[in-house]
């Protein structure tokens, strides 16, 4: 922007504070394409135009205050540069939970987290062949909560913590180095 | 794009107003302070409390509105404190005593400190590009002002005063209607 255009500005936009509507029109004729070019060259695309409608918002919001003796194009650059800042760090927060996301897939959708938790099945089930028929029973019943009506509460209770202990000392056996 | 545009230029705008008239509410408390002040100075509260809304809602609406009548806000009521402190001092000493006999200062400080500001009214409406906006809001202005304190001295303090500006503002009106 030339320096009579630039001079030209301050002067429209001390009149927009001291209330003189009349040049509202050129002044955002003015503005509008100087903010929008700023925040196009800071921003990708889709952001920059939410930049640039923010940041003239934002300028208008705050005309009243402008200062006669200030050059209005730094100032309206400096409330645009605020603005991008803003928007920058929504985008960077924004990708931050995106990747804590990603961070917890489902199983389903993770092959890796689905291959070692088949992994772990198989080994429990070659942990389970090296106990008794009687142990196997037994822990079985505990996965699935039921307890034989021909087998009193504290036998079978006794029954589980010694099939638990041999389980502990097999896989321990197995998978310990 | 034209629409969106022209959406866009219709929220500026409304910012813009948003932000004249926010403006105008946060800078013009200091004339509810003055309401306040002579209040809790000469322990009445109804007058001066009302004159200082009035005073406010006037300081608000000539800032927002802006141009000459905004810019003479300020200067009308710096000039009305002259009226004001006349007429606060005449409530809290309402007497001169000469020998034998007492006189009533009341009128002379509040019709005193009116021409004072009148005077200066209507200097500063000489001196503007629009004299008459100038002249109207400062005198508006500097009248309500000068009432929060001649109200402490009752209706006819803030009648002295208002004739104390009238009068000021009299050679100043000539001097104009000359130019012209």
């Amino acid at each position: 922007m030339d320096p009579s255009k630039r001079a030209q500005l301050s002067m429209l936009m001390a009149r927009l504070a001291d209330g003189d509507r009349s040049v509202f029109d050129r002044v955002y004729a003015e503005l509008w394409p100087i903010v929008s070019a700023f925040c196009g060259k800071a921003l990708p695309a889709a952001d920059a135009e939410d930049a640039a409608q923010q940041a003239l918002l934002k300028v208008f919001d705050r005309a009243a205050t402008f200062e006669r003796d200030r050059d209005a194009l730094t100032w309206t650059l400096s409330i645009a540069v605020w603005e991008i800042k803003t928007i920058r760090k929504r985008l960077a927060r924004a990708k931050t939970t995106a990747l804590d996301e990603t961070q917890l897939p489902a199983v389903a959708d993770n092959p890796e987290g689905l291959t070692a938790e088949r992994r772990i099945v198989e080994a429990a089930r070659q942990v389970l062949g090296q106990l008794s028929e009687l142990d196997q029973q037994t822990l079985i019943a505990t996965f699935n909560q039921e307890v034989g009506d021909d087998i009193a509460g504290a036998t079978f209770r006794k029954r589980r913590e010694r099939a638990l202990v041999r389980l502990r000392d097999a896989w321990s056996r197995i998978y310990a180095s | 794009m034209q629409a969106e545009q022209s959406l866009l230029r219709g929220r500026a705008r409304r910012a813009y107003e948003w932000g004249r008239l926010r403006h105008a509410l946060g800078g013009s408390i200091p004339t509810l302070l003055v309401g306040g002040m002579v209040a809790a100075l000469v322990r009445e509260w109804s007058w001066p409390l009302v004159l200082g809304s009035i005073l406010y809602l006037a300081s608000v609406s000539l800032l927002w509105f802006g141009r000459s009548p905004g810019r003479s806000v300020l200067p009308g009521v710096v000039y009305g404190l002259l009226p004001l402190t006349g007429g606060v001092i005449a409530r809290l000493h309402g007497h001169v005593c000469m020998g034998m006999s007492c006189y009533s200062t009341c009128m002379l400080y509040c019709v005193g400190g009116g021409v004072l500001a009148g005077l200066l009214v209507g200097r500063l409406a000489f001196k503007s590009d629009s004299p008459t906006a100038v002249f109207m809001s400062a005198a508006a202005t500097a009248l309500l002002t000068g009432a929060i304190g001649s109200s402490c001295v009752g209706l006819h303090g803030i009648v002295g005063m208002a004739l104390g500006i009238g009068l000021g503002a009299v050679p100043h009106s000539l001097r104009l209607l000359g130019r012209r």
